[in-house]
């Protein structure tokens, strides 16, 4: 043997480990953040290098820049937005310090229109802001943002935004020395193009994620353009009720100088840069025009903001915000008595051991205060309607009545929520109260699976049914989301009474992002999960048959029925509050009748902070909190 | 007159087994791991749910464990079926076994081995063949959960004989109204999460561990002896193929190997986890049976057999592998141990099958609901069962060592 050719096969060798280790990168990733998540590994928590200073605050008084705004609000005919009435802190606090939260899964990225689930809303909270806000009292009034007037003359056609003027944007997270620097480094001011970019973002078809999932929410805006620097001119084509609520809620600035560029600052070609916005190099980072500027994202391990002195608004109340990504339930609290963190929301886990049968002082310390929040969100099990084992509503029903939601709301979850029948939080008016829920019961759901046709014709214990010339036994596994020791109880529990009526089910616990990629595939039988509700129901993004083949968008069970979708187009075109309600209850009996998902319940997340943070203000929307007004009574010992 | 029989020269085996037989550590620790088995096998002789016997009022007499046995719907893993059917086989041909095992040892050697050979063969195939027909043939037992109807049925003021295993819980059926309980004279070690008896899952997981131990090993080494075999007996191309392939694999960390191969996996089972474990271990017999051929093929045996024309099968598989096992022996030994540990840090993590209930999987429940019992209880077990593994490991390698000879 010569020795080139060992040579070469050494080589070849190496290749091969290579080739190995690229493919498994990223399931490393996932494994090495799960061994973070476990051993508890941390950063370094960077200190605020000042001292917190008192800053006098009184809950009437309004910062000049408020004062002025409301003043120019009666300027345009058909004003949309209300004056402002409150500051977001109003409460006496310190400013400054670092404020450590937690949270219980990585993020998936950065880019509000690439992340999916709500975490990605709640952290642009941070570091960017939106056209309005809503209001702190009554939710139903939007008050001005970046949008100091938002008027529509001619009654909800045409909207006239004016942007704010001198909002400054974030400097991009790039090396000085970098080949783009000098055009990603220039000083920027928000204009009437970064509103457009967004809209063109949600607009472009090859964009996936949340701006596919967005995209039917602005099928009615047929153009929109910028008439000035400041001012941008948007045409529907129809009223619809989601328009108004989509415009303020979904649409933030995001720069055209960063997303349509690569990194050596060359623009992309005009036909394919949505392709690249998918798969940005950017995603992994934040960038905004908000309170707090994007410092860090280490995955598995924390996500840190620190205040921007440039703010146009409000000063924000902490100089750095940490996110610690704890996967580990136990881990919250044991770090929040350790005071590493400044407050957590509770597992039931954690609930069950720490609060449940036990009285103040909570956790052994009279400084910790224990407040509960209803969410807006609703947990179920969704069932694929496009596999012929669920395409039967009765084989649905049955599935429903199989699971004990009432017992395992009482003793999984600590009696800490509600069971809830359809698809509506139970605060709103559209959750029909009358609807109960399909009752625990065996019996009737062995008689329904008769029904449908589903018997055990082997007697081998799995009822089976002729499908397609084929033999199919009634066996089926269920995603279920693996960080969380409650799903996997649920599963156990669900597991036995399913085989006590003949349906045989295997529980796969999977990560979140991997749960996130099968649900879009439609690579799932069934599913847990949950949906952050808005307070304005819509209920085209997830029920309406049009979206069921839209690859990326939230109709994953691909429900088709031409009742819904009659109801779901009827409520985008009701503006009368009663006739709205009458839609919304209509649909909820469709879907109590149609069990496309199993409804689960909707709950109240307990939650401990220390004695040095400002009461943790809850307000109904989505996502839930609005951190920004979270602030630090006294500097922290 | 006769004359009287000349003593037999000890074989190798005979004298690693005599050897091994004075080192009583090892010894004791072998028998703990019998014990382990006895466990393992009798699991639902001492916990189920199901009673041996059963009669309401003057009915008929029913036994419903006997029926629950072999039903596939209930003890869903493979590895419930193979120590059920195990369980049963033994009761049944066992004492044959032992009886015809006794009476040939009588006969001299070669003819005894055979014989032995033989009836060990036999009772394995009979076996093999009712695990075969158990999992052909499918059927049902009665679901219902017995200390409940029996309560039920009390309640109407029936006599009901009921007779059950020692310990009345079953390791699937929880109540999920009684979570979380902590010991009792009922849960002697308390409810997981799901309300079910932990000390009836720890005795299951025992199955989980020793088949996964057992299993994993058998699988690799064989694999891992062919390999090797082949590499050192023939060398030059097909050992440097082989050799590259093993670095390959070696130079991954194998815990994370395990971790990122069980992260592609959906639906997980055991078997899976097994073909997973074996994946990444099985260049460590590789290695050691190559070298021991490299040495072996140039002794005068080897050459001798050559000579007499036999083929290269029968040089390599029956003259050079038999002499080459020793070292392959006692890493077995030791492998049992660290792939019930690789086992258990699977499921402790969340990534081994969610259905079994295996020790780490009890930890991990025990972990995030913070009990005391659900934690020290699998961990313990954990512990004693892999230092009783080493501990014999050990012994092996002792009785192996011809310097360390007592």
């Amino acid at each position: 043997m010569t020795r080139s050719s060992q040579t070469a096969l050494q080589l070849g060798g190496f290749l091969l480990l290579a080739a190995i280790l690229l493919v498994n990168t990223r399931q490393l990733d996932q494994v090495e953040q799960r061994l973070i998540a476990l051993e508890g590994k941390e950063p370094r928590v960077i200190e605020a290098p000042t001292a917190p200073v008192a800053a006098p605050a009184t809950a009437s008084e309004l910062l000049p820049w408020m004062e002025a705004d409301n003043k120019g609000l009666s300027r345009n005919a058909g004003e949309v937005l209300s004056p402002h009435t409150r500051r977001l802190v109003t409460a006496t606090h310190v400013r400054g310090g670092t404020l450590r939260r937690q949270f219980g899964s990585d993020t998936r990225n950065l880019n509000l229109y690439m992340n999916n689930s709500t975490d990605g809303t709640e952290w642009a909270r941070y570091y960017n802001n939106r056209l309005a806000y809503r209001g702190l009292e009554n939710p139903d009034l939007w008050h001005p943002e970046l949008a100091i007037s938002l008027s529509t003359p001619d009654g909800g056609l045409t909207y006239r935004i004016e942007l704010r003027k001198g909002v400054k944007w974030h400097k991009p997270l790039v090396a000085a020395d970098s080949p783009g620097a000098a055009w990603f480094l220039r000083d920027r001011e928000l204009v009437a193009d970064d509103v457009l970019f967004a809209l063109d973002i949600i607009k472009n078809e090859q964009i996936t994620a949340r701006a596919a999932s967005l995209r039917n929410y602005f099928e009615a805006l047929t153009s929109y353009r910028a008439i000035d620097d400041h001012t941008i001119e948007l045409v529907f084509k129809e009223r619809l009720t989601s328009n108004l609520p989509a415009l303020l809620g979904d649409v933030e600035p995001m720069p055209r100088w960063l997303y349509q560029y690569d990194e050596q600052g060359h623009r992309y070609d005009e036909a394919t840069w949505g392709l690249k916005f998918n798969e940005h190099w950017y995603n992994n980072k934040g960038i905004g025009v908000g309170p707090y500027l994007f410092e860090r994202w280490e995955p598995g391990t924390v996500i840190e903001f620190k205040a921007n002195p440039d703010y146009w608004g409000e000063s924000p109340s902490f100089d750095h915000i940490m996110v610690y990504t704890l996967k580990d339930q136990q881990a919250w609290v044991r770090k929040f008595k350790a005071k590493e963190l400044d407050y957590t929301n509770l597992q039931p886990e954690q609930y069950r051991a720490e609060i449940k049968g036990k009285s103040p002082p909570w956790m052994g310390d009279a400084n910790v205060t224990l407040s509960e929040h209803p969410t807006l969100s609703w947990f179920y099990i969704a069932w694929n309607q496009a596999r012929p084992l669920f395409a039967d509503k009765r084989v649905r029903r049955a599935l429903t009545m199989a699971f004990d939601r009432e017992g395992l709301m009482n003793n999984v979850y600590n009696g800490l929520g509600a069971v809830i029948s359809g698809p509506f939080p139970l605060q709103s008016p559209c959750y029909d109260q009358a609807i109960k829920p399909w009752p625990y019961d065996l019996e009737a759901a062995r008689a329904l699976l008769t029904e449908a046709g589903w018997t055990d014709t082997d007697s081998d214990g799995v009822r089976d049914k002729v499908i397609d010339g084929k033999k199919v036994p009634f066996e089926f596994t269920l995603m279920i989301y693996g960080s969380s020791t409650e799903y996997e109880t649920i599963a156990s529990i669900y597991r036995e009474a399913l085989l006590s009526v003949g349906i045989r089910m295997r529980p796969d616990p999977v990560e979140w992002s991997t749960q996130q990629k099968r649900q879009q595939e439609r690579d799932f039988d069934g599913y847990t999960g949950a949906w952050a509700a808005d307070l304005e129901p819509d209920l085209m993004q997830i029920w309406h048959s049009s979206e069921a083949d839209s690859p990326g968008s939230s109709n994953y069970i691909s429900f088709r029925n031409s009742d819904a979708d009659r109801i779901a187009e009827g409520l985008r075109r009701a503006f009368d509050v009663s006739e709205r309600n009458k839609l919304c209850h209509e649909f909820h009996a469709l879907l109590h009748e149609e069990q496309p998902y199993t409804f689960f319940f909707q709950r109240r997340t307990p939650v401990v902070s220390w004695s040095w943070m400002n009461e943790l203000e809850y307000q109904l929307e989505n996502p839930n909190r609005d951190n920004r007004r979270y602030s630090f009574r006294e500097a922290r010992p | 007159m006769t004359e009287p029989k000349p003593p037999e020269d000890p074989t190798w085996l005979d004298i690693v087994v005599g050897q091994f037989f004075r080192r009583s550590l090892s010894v004791s620790a072998a028998l703990g791991v019998l014990v382990l088995w006895g466990l393992a096998i009798l699991a639902p002789v001492m916990a189920s749910n199901k009673p041996f016997v059963w009669r309401v009022g003057d009915g008929p007499l029913q036994f419903p464990w006997f029926k629950s046995l072999f039903d596939q719907i209930f003890f869903e893993n493979g590895v419930d079926l193979f120590f059920n059917t195990l369980l049963v086989a033994l009761v049944v041909v066992g004492p044959a076994v032992f009886l015809l095992w006794r009476r040939s040892a009588s006969l001299p050697r070669r003819p005894r081995t055979l014989r032995r050979g033989w009836i060990a063969g036999a009772a394995v195939g009979i076996w093999l063949v009712f695990l075969g027909g158990v999992m052909a043939f499918p059927y049902q037992a009665p679901k219902e959960v017995y200390p409940l109807l029996e309560k039920s049925v009390r309640a109407t003021g029936q006599e009901v004989l009921a007779i059950y295993p020692p310990i009345p819980h079953s390791f699937r059926d929880g109540d999920i109204g009684r979570a979380l309980q902590p010991s009792s004279s009922d849960h002697w070690l308390g409810t997981d999460s799901s309300g079910r008896d932990v000390l009836t899952r720890l005795l299951f997981g025992t199955r989980v561990s020793l088949t996964v131990g057992v299993f994993a090993v058998a699988l690799y080494v064989t694999l891992g002896v062919i390999i090797g075999a082949l590499a050192g007996y023939f060398g030059g191309w097909v050992d440097l193929v082989i050799q590259r392939v093993i670095e390959v694999v070696i130079c991954v960390p194998s815990l994370f190997l395990v971790l990122s191969v069980a992260s592609f996996l959906t639906e997980r089972s055991i078997f899976h986890i097994l073909f997973i474990i074996a994946a990444v271990s099985w260049t460590g017999p590789a290695r050691l049976v190559r070298a021991e051929f490299l040495r072996l093929r140039e002794l005068d045996f080897v050459a001798a057999a050559r000579a007499a024309g036999f083929s290269q099968p029968v040089i390599i598989f029956q003259e050079i592998l038999p002499n080459a096992l020793g070292p392959v022996l006692v890493s077995a030994t030791f492998g049992v141990a660290s792939a019930i540990l690789v086992e258990s840090t699977m499921s402790f993590l969340g990534l081994g099958d969610a259905t079994l209930p295996s020790w780490g999987q009890i930890l991990n429940n025990g972990r995030s609901s913070g009990v005391w019992t659900m934690i020290l209880a699998p961990g313990s077990a954990i512990f004693v069962t892999v230092s009783l593994l080493n501990l014999v490991g050990e012994g092996v390698r002792d009785a192996l060592d011809p310097k360390l000879r007592k």
